[in-house]
């Protein structure tokens, strides 16, 4: 192991722990300042923080690993990229406002008091999108921390172990994460969102110059050894040609989706004002020009001759094999550690303020002074991160079916959201039968075919029929979702005595009333 | 004050539309499926993704402007 790979390695996680520490020293010691910074962030951090946490281990390792594999089929990661964060333009400040006049640090606690926090549909909602966020972030948290493994095992030649990567990664997080919070998590978030940036535009042109002689040079090779990696949707992992419904599926369900992240929510509520989160939201396509330098690599893996365990270790098995400098490899091993950071110490600060807030707070009625409250989110961040490593330790498919699959999950929330921002008649039953019905069918489609022929006694050609559409699960199940969340309100509506706090609510949330 | 333009948002919500038909199925289909030509090396289906996400960038900054984004509340 180089000792100047270990030097850069080393230096990295000292300055991110020295950032992330410092950071959080003057705000304020409730939840608020916790986990909405004070409601303070300005447009540098919230642009880092909106982009380095999505732009994660999934981007730096998972991209390449995708377009080594299956080749245009990446680019479905980039094509959701450019749309997912708009309807975040109109949400976002709607929320603000919400966060500013009510309190609210987390989405689902906006949610419930829309529909009466008292009310049994109020408190069910809170609970069942503790549950689902939880479900969602813990995988999510989980492709971070294999990604960290991955890259320190790769680059000390399998002398540091994936687990144990993952966990002197992790190691470093939940010491930032605990002593600051999102403020903790924002101010590295700057700085690694900078740092990889820059690695990847530095190593994607590098690498395809190295080993072919440029960008151009190495699509010609490719054009005539691979060109079905060329043409779009590309492959499968198993090599079979992609159609077009699923890469067509996997970009919508991710486009609706991406705004509805409970992670973000909370940053809407962290933001300064809604112009900065507006300023954000136009600024963010920008973020999708570094994922085509991770492409291009995955790319000059296809003919490198030598070939990686899995997919996503293209890129770091690429750089131990080509007798590059030390400093190189260093630098792009604390890169990938950044993207992977970036993400998890979000998700983890999320997972947990969310369990305690919406789960406890609202959905149990638990009481909690401002400082256990704060001391209850740390726990439970320390919970989470152990929940997600053991998680991490028995994942072997690859970072990016990893997170398809979290957002057929997360995508359930969206109808429950928008309507709570925007219409007035919905009922809090309506939203929360949408969003049970939806999650249900999500997770039966998901379910693999063997459950459905052996514990449901269907015939395999029948189990294989419902395991065609996995695909589509998350798509399916939101629109049986609409639909419930459409009907019950319906039937609803005669019996509801809201409607004047619905109003006051929308009202508030356009900017009709003043917030403060 | 530009807030109430309808043409502004009839416009910016029929470039959604045309952005995302434009990333699946069918432009995506068009457009990705085929290997030339090439600009600055690249191929077609990655010069028309990055063509859309610098599309909509300008194209979220005029509507951020003229709906009056920038106005602080």
């Amino acid at each position: 192991m180089s000792p100047v790979i270990v030097g850069i390695v080393v230096a990295y996680l000292v300055i991110c722990l020295i950032i992330g520490m410092r950071a959080g020293s003057g705000a304020g010691e409730d939840a608020t300042g916790y986990v909405a910074g004070d409601r303070s962030i300005g447009l540098l951090v919230m642009y880092f923080i909106t982009g380095a946490t999505i732009f994660s281990a999934f981007a730096f390792l998972g991209a390449p690993g995708w377009a080594y594999q299956k080749g245009s089929a990446v680019l479905y990661i980039l094509c959701y990229g450019v749309l997912g964060f708009i309807p975040f333009y109109f949400l976002g400040p709607r929320a603000a406002r919400l966060g500013r006049k009510y309190g609210f640090v987390t989405q689902a606690e906006m949610v419930a008091t829309r529909f009466g926090s008292e009310s049994s549909s109020g408190r069910g909602l809170a609970m069942v999108m503790a549950i689902v966020s939880t479900v969602a972030f813990v995988p999510y948290l989980a492709i971070q921390m294999k990604g960290a493994g991955i890259v320190l095992n790769m680059v000390t030649n399998g002398e540091v172990s994936t687990a144990v990567g993952a966990a002197l990664t992790y190691g470093v997080v939940l010491l930032y994460v605990l002593r600051s919070g999102v403020l903790g998590v924002g101010w590295t978030n700057t700085f690694q969102g900078l740092f990889m940036m820059a690695i990847a535009w530095g190593l994607g042109l590098y690498l395809p110059y190295v080993l072919y002689g440029g960008v151009g040079a190495m699509f010609d090779r490719l054009a005539v050894e691979r060109p079905e990696l060329l043409a779009a949707p590309g492959l499968t992992k198993d090599g079979t040609p992609w159609n077009w419904a699923e890469f067509s599926a996997a970009v919508i369900k991710s486009v609706i989706g991406f705004s509805v992240w409970p992670h973000l929510f909370m940053r809407a509520f962290s933001s300064k004002d809604t112009r900065t989160l507006k300023r954000t939201v136009v600024l963010y396509p920008t973020f999708q020009l570094f994922l085509i330098p991770l492409i291009l690599i995955g790319f000059a893996g296809v003919l490198f001759g030598l070939t990686p365990d899995q997919p996503d270790q293209i890129l770091p098995f690429m750089l131990v094999n080509m007798d590059l400098p030390s400093v190189v490899v260093g630098l792009f091993c604390a890169g990938a550690l950044a993207a992977s950071m970036s993400s998890g110490d979000a998700m983890a600060h999320t997972s947990a303020s969310i369990l305690v807030r919406d789960g406890y707070i609202t959905a149990m009625r638990g009481k909690l002074g401002a400082q256990a409250e704060r001391k209850w989110i740390r726990v439970v961040v320390v919970l989470i991160v152990i929940a997600s490593y053991v998680f991490h330790l028995y994942w072997q498919d690859s970072l990016v079916q990893l997170l398809l699959y979290a957002y057929d999950g997360v995508i359930q929330f969206a109808p429950g959201v928008i309507a709570t921002l925007t219409l007035r008649k919905v009922t809090g039953a309506g939203v929360l039968t949408g969003l049970l019905a939806g999650c249900a069918v999500n997770v039966a489609l998901l379910m693999p075919s063997s459950i459905w022929s052996d514990w449901a006694g269907l015939a395999q050609t029948q189990a294989d029929s419902i395991g065609q559409l996995r695909p589509f699960a998350g798509l399916i199940g939101l629109g049986v979702n609409i639909s419930l969340l459409a009907l019950v309100s319906a039937c609803g509506r005669a019996a509801s005595t809201s409607d004047e706090a619905s109003r006051h609510f929308l009202e508030v949330a356009a900017g009709g009333e003043s917030p403060n | 004050m530009t807030k109430n333009r309808p043409l502004i948002h009839i416009c910016f919500g029929l470039y959604l539309i045309l952005a995302l038909l434009s990333l699946v199925w069918p432009g995506m289909a068009w457009i990705g499926s085929r290997l030339e030509p090439r600009i600055l090396g690249l191929p077609p289906g990655v010069m028309w993704v990055a063509f859309w996400v610098v599309a909509t960038c300008l194209v979220l900054f005029v509507y951020h402007r003229a709906t009056g984004g920038e106005e602080l509340e």
